[in-house]
């Protein structure tokens, strides 16, 4: 089949051959891969790296193979890994991207405007990759994005490779063959690798199809009943393994699309090989580019693009990084918290011994995060409560999500910190060695592993991490798990002078005057702040304390003017309750206590 | 089809160092040099029939040579891989063994540096008394409210193999994070007879019991038996099998290396019977919490843990003042009636409290857990084994069997010279399995580590073995087959004997106290 290019005379004067711009518009699409996936989702891909989990012993290998499409799982969450460095990920990931665009090029012989179909296909890869969103929260598998990428290569190249055997007797035949026996290994894409060899048989009118009908029932039965009768799946699960799972239905949609343009590759192939004389003119250069930018446009447009998502993932990096200056840099540029969010501004507060002044200055109510999978809560209750020294609760939390959400290599590397803290060496020597046979955290864990025995050097080298630990309650106390942080703060017995402000500011939040009253009489603080002093005022005023408790604390002049100001507002707001004198009280009130108190 | 590969890999591995320079150093300096073992097997007593104990020196990188010598003189040279793993190939090891029985094998090893270093020996003592083929547990990850992972397994003691009966993989991988399936309690009834249960607690789950080869799905949570029923223990011969009917409650601690008190806030002893499907009480008191039933081996007699002490699961204090006795109830055969409840142990004397009876096979011993308070000996490091001569009320020196760290769920092999163990004393969070021989004239020998293919198994892995048992048969079970089970066998519903048994006997009278 001849298909030949004719190139205009003005084309021929810009110095471009049709194999250039391909390669042009491949370089386009590939720095675009690298730009939106290295630095515009950087963060989600750092999320989706360290919350993977792979440890090279045989317990865990054997666990992740043991599925249908194992030896999938295992490459693609190896190849996660390089998202630690977004930006080496993004360009492997991109440089695979690449790789099937050309071979689809190849397959279709796409020249001229055809050009761009190439691309529909990594692009809705890439758009699979960045379309998670809070469904990343619920499963933390980050995997299943390199997992397509690779299935998908695997079943272009399987057919590519068909394509060129079949030239030879019997080589078509083998490969077809060879793709049934790759099912417990990648399993759909084996499925659909068949399917697109049978339906390029049939097409193209040759004399053995039914020998590829029979490879492709073989391979959909090997799918069906190996992952029933050998991996005990159920039906469904076989047939989209190896995949994310099944209530996320937008990936859901995702992944059958993929599935579909896979099988319209052979269709599309004939097609395109039907069409001879592509003539390259300034008008198809155009429209080719038109159609590129309708491609990258699509991706950027349909993919989560949630931006508290994006800084709540920021958030979590940058906590694990323990960079609390710019942790309140991304919340001062937040207009509206989420719950999330908020949780990591407290963390970064009580780390830089600020949160008795700034704890009630957010903007309430909190937004609601646009994700209906999960509460948010698991991404930063274990953080809370680590840097709320509560480490035992830490601990059970992170324990408990690892079983239940998913065992990540960041929660070994936290598990191994509390036993390193808790002074649990045996405990921390069994986390360690699991992280150094990971890629991630292999060397972390070598360097922890010296404060083996050596707590004083651990925290003569940590000291943020010890002054955790000397802020931990000083009594044994029984607490019930399901309590919150600010419950759990209130069922301590005993405790040092920095865990009282924690107990003094979780009453307050709780709004439990009588108990912050009862707690702050047994100890005596130099200066109350702000929030403590106000709270003192609204005691007298609402609770009938005796006011000698102001002068007792020293409160300030200015803070009891402001509360009673507020308290007269309130009252003739009560009496109109008009919207301008609400909008007037919180702009006046917001950041307060009072406010905080009345309104929250 | 896994194991068997692995058996593969393991058998070309073992050729292959085999066939390496296995040559017993000639010149060589002594060293006194602690030597780093895992497991330590050290000074172990090994039945005749066990699989190769296979360890790793863990004392550095360097090349090592194990040299095994059995009573007859007669040597085995064995390198170490780049790990310091020694595998020991099947068939040297069952010579081993043969030749040593009823002596030791004494094992020496070099280690390769400028000079060969040869540490001190240490041996391998073999008895003659064989082990139950299998022991059966639930790996499951050490955590306290949500079910995650888990498996019932079965280990094959003669030759190192574990292979899955039924995991919770298939339900986790439809439903996710969505839904929670749990499975415990595998228990084996020890006659030879291939009869099995466990709980399957998921959708469309219940009592899964295997008897006379067929299986069916029994609700025993039901109106008159509100809570989950737990613990089971096989009565030695006919279709019934004892439980506590338990609300189990937990508190968590802020600071300090323990992290979880688990507590019962209510708990019954009831009895099911297969046959009649039928679900009784054998103990119901309200001024009593009851649990860990086990019957004698003579299918006369329930021992169980009992506290009068009073749990309000709202007022935390309480939890850790429950302190349980021994006690037990006769059953008679022939009426199908109960009799009086006798005090066993009162370690409440002791401001003690003692829990999970399990008597030898022979009736003659008396092993159960003691700790400060509480029936659940897994999170408390004051747990210890205790063991009572029923024949004179003695206690024995268990020592062997102890450590600093809990220890609990044991059980007897079925010829009564085995005892195993579930305890945490690695490192006092993840719970791994350690057996000791039981000598006729009751002396406990040193516990020696489950006998894995891959010594360093127990390292890599982070689930807790949990309801350990000895069991005589095979567990034919797959999971595939239980799944198809599940979805073809409908649940039914146990019926409700309500006719109260013992509810009016007060717990202490009749109570012999034989702590001496």
């Amino acid at each position: 089949m001849a298909k030949a290019v004719k190139t205009t005379k003005e084309i021929k004067e810009l110095g471009l051959s049709n194999t250039m711009i391909s390669w042009l518009y491949r370089s386009l699409f590939f720095l675009f891969t690298l730009l939106f996936l290295g630095v515009y989702n950087a963060d989600e891909l750092h999320f989706m790296s360290v919350n993977s989990h792979l440890i090279f012993n045989e317990i865990n290998l054997t666990f992740i193979l043991n599925r249908t499409g194992g030896l999938l799982v295992l490459l693609g969450r190896i190849l996660n890994q390089s998202f630690v460095i977004p930006i080496v990920g993004a360009l492997l990931f991109g440089l695979l991207l690449i790789l099937i665009q050309f071979l689809l090029e190849k397959l279709y012989n796409a020249k001229g405007v055809f050009l761009g179909l190439t691309y529909i296909l990594p692009a809705i890869i890439l758009l699979y990759a960045t379309s998670a969103g809070y469904a990343l929260y619920a499963t933390l598998d980050g995997d299943f994005a390199f997992v397509a990428l690779l299935g998908t290569l695997i079943s272009v190249s399987l057919f590519a490779l068909y394509r060129y055997c079949s030239k030879k007797k019997w080589g078509g035949e083998i490969v077809g063959f060879a793709v049934v026996v790759l099912v417990p290994f990648i399993g759909v894409y084996a499925v659909l690798s068949a399917a697109m060899i049978f339906l390029d048989s049939i097409i193209n009118k040759q004399n053995r199809w039914h020998l590829y009908l029979l490879t492709f029932v073989l391979s959909l039965l090997f799918l069906l009943l190996g992952g029933r009768y050998i991996f005990c799946e159920s039906y469904l699960t076989a047939l989209f393994s190896p995949s994310i799972f099944s209530y996320f239905v937008i990936l859901r949609v995702l992944f059958v699309l993929i599935w579909i343009v896979l099988l319209l590759t052979p269709i599309v192939s004939y097609f395109l090989r039907q069409k001879r004389n592509y003539q390259l003119t300034k008008q198809t250069l155009v429209l080719q580019s038109l159609i590129l930018i309708v491609v990258m446009s699509f991706v950027y447009a349909f993919s989560y693009r949630d931006e508290n998502f994006r800084k709540e993932m920021k958030l979590v990096r940058l906590c694990d990084e323990r960079n609390w200056e710019e942790m309140d840099k991304v919340v001062a540029e937040t207009d509206s918290l989420t719950k999330s969010i908020n949780a990591y501004r407290v963390i970064s507060l009580a780390r830089q011994n600020k949160l008795s002044d700034n704890l009630f200055k957010f903007k309430f109510p909190l937004k609601a995060s646009d994700g209906h999978y999960l509460s948010e809560e698991p991404i930063y209750y274990e953080d809370m409560f680590f840097h709320a020294s509560l480490i035992n609760s830490h601990y059970l939390f992170n324990l408990e999500m690892y079983m239940q959400i998913k065992p990540t290599n960041k929660r070994l590397k936290y598990m191994a910190l509390y036993a390193l803290m808790n002074g649990e060496d045996l405990l921390a020597e069994r986390f360690l060695r699991q992280l150094k046979q990971s890629i991630i955290y292999h060397s972390w864990a070598e360097k922890h592993e010296r404060y083996l025995g050596k707590q004083e050097l651990f925290f003569k080298e940590n000291p943020d991490l010890e002054a955790i630990v000397k802020k931990q309650p000083l009594s044994v106390d029984l607490i019930r798990v399901e309590a919150s942080l600010a419950e759990q703060f209130l069922m301590i017995e005993k405790f040092s002078i920095q865990t009282l402000e924690y107990r003094l500011l979780a009453s307050l939040y709780q709004k439990q005057l009588k108990r912050f009253l009862g707690d702050i009489k047994r100890i005596k603080i130099p200066r109350l702040p702000e929030c403590m002093q106000e709270a003192l005022i609204i005691s007298v005023l609402e609770m009938g304390e005796n006011p000698a408790i102001l002068r007792a604390y020293q409160v300030d002049r200015n803070v009891a003017n402001q509360v009673n100001s507020f308290f007269h507002d309130l009252k003739t707001f009560c009496s109109n309750k008009t919207k301008e004198q609400a909008m007037g009280i919180m702009k006046k009130y917001k950041g307060t206590y009072c406010y905080y108190y009345v309104f929250y | 089809m896994k194991s068997k590969v692995i058996k593969i890999m393991f058998i070309i591995l073992s050729i292959v160092l085999f066939s390496c320079s296995n040559q017993k150093p000639e010149q060589y300096e002594e060293t006194d040099a602690d030597l780093q073992l895992y497991p330590d097997y050290r000074g172990v007593t090994i039945p005749c029939n066990v699989a190769p104990l296979n360890f790793m020196i863990k004392s550095g990188k360097q090349e090592f040579v194990v040299v095994v010598q059995s009573p007859t003189q007669r040597e085995w040279v064995y390198s170490a891989d780049e790990e310091g793993k020694i595998f020991f190939p099947e068939g040297d090891w069952t010579e081993m063994l043969k030749e040593s029985i009823g002596d030791s094998l004494q094992i020496e090893v070099y280690e390769k540096g400028e000079m060969w270093k040869r540490y001190p020996e240490f041996y391998l003592h073999v008895v003659s008394d064989s082990i139950d083929k299998y022991i059966t547990y639930r790996l499951i990850e050490p955590a306290y409210r949500p079910t995650g992972h888990i498996s019932l397994v079965q280990f094959h003691l003669e030759t190192g193999e574990e292979s899955t009966i039924v995991n919770n993989e298939k339900p986790l991988r439809e439903t996710y994070f969505s839904g929670q399936t749990c499975l415990n309690c595998h228990s084996t009834q020890k006659n030879g007879s291939g009869n099995t249960m466990f709980f399957y607690r998921g959708k469309g789950g219940g009592l899964v019991v295997t008897y006379n080869g067929e299986t069916k799905i029994v609700n025993t949570k039901l109106g008159d038996v509100p809570y989950g029923t737990v613990y089971p223990s096989w009565h030695p011969t006919q279709p019934m099998i004892a439980f506590s009917s338990t609300l189990i409650r937990q508190y968590f601690l802020t600071t300090g290396n323990r992290k979880i008190h688990p507590f019962n806030v209510k708990s019954d002893i009831v009895l099911y019977n297969i046959e009649k499907n039928e679900l009784s009480y054998v103990v119901r008191d309200s001024t009593t919490i009851d649990t860990y039933p086990c019957w004698h081996p003579n299918g006369k007699t329930i021992y169980y843990a009992s506290t009068d002490s009073v749990c309000n699961e709202k007022e935390a204090s309480t939890a850790f003042k429950l302190k349980y006795d021994i006690k037990r109830i006769h059953y008679n055969e022939d009426s199908l009636s109960w009799g009086n409840i006798e005090m066993v142990f009162c370690a409440s004397k002791l401001n003690k409290s003692a829990t999970q009876p399990k008597l030898s096979p022979d009736g003659n011993y008396l092993l159960f857990a003691m700790m400060d308070n509480s029936s659940h000996s897994y999170t408390q490091d004051s747990s210890d084994l205790v063991l009572m001569d029923l024949r004179t009320n003695e206690l024995l020196s268990v020592d062997n069997l102890n450590s600093d760290k809990p220890e609990g769920y044991h059980d007897w092999s079925t010829n009564g010279r085995w005892i195993l163990v579930s305890t945490r004393r690695e490192n006092g969070n993840h719970a791994r399995v350690y057996i000791s021989h039981f000598s006729e004239d009751g002396i406990v020998g040193k516990p020696f580590a489950l006998p894995h293919h891959d010594p360093e198994r127990d390292l890599d892995r982070l689930q807790n073995y949990n309801m350990v048992e000895f069991s005589p048969t095979e567990t034919k079970l797959t999971s595939s087959k239980f799944y198809s089970i599940l979805d073809d066998v409908e649940v039914i519903n146990a019926e409700y004997n309500g006719e109260l048994i013992n509810s009016s006997v007060d717990a202490h009278s009749g109570a012999s106290v034989v702590y001496r």
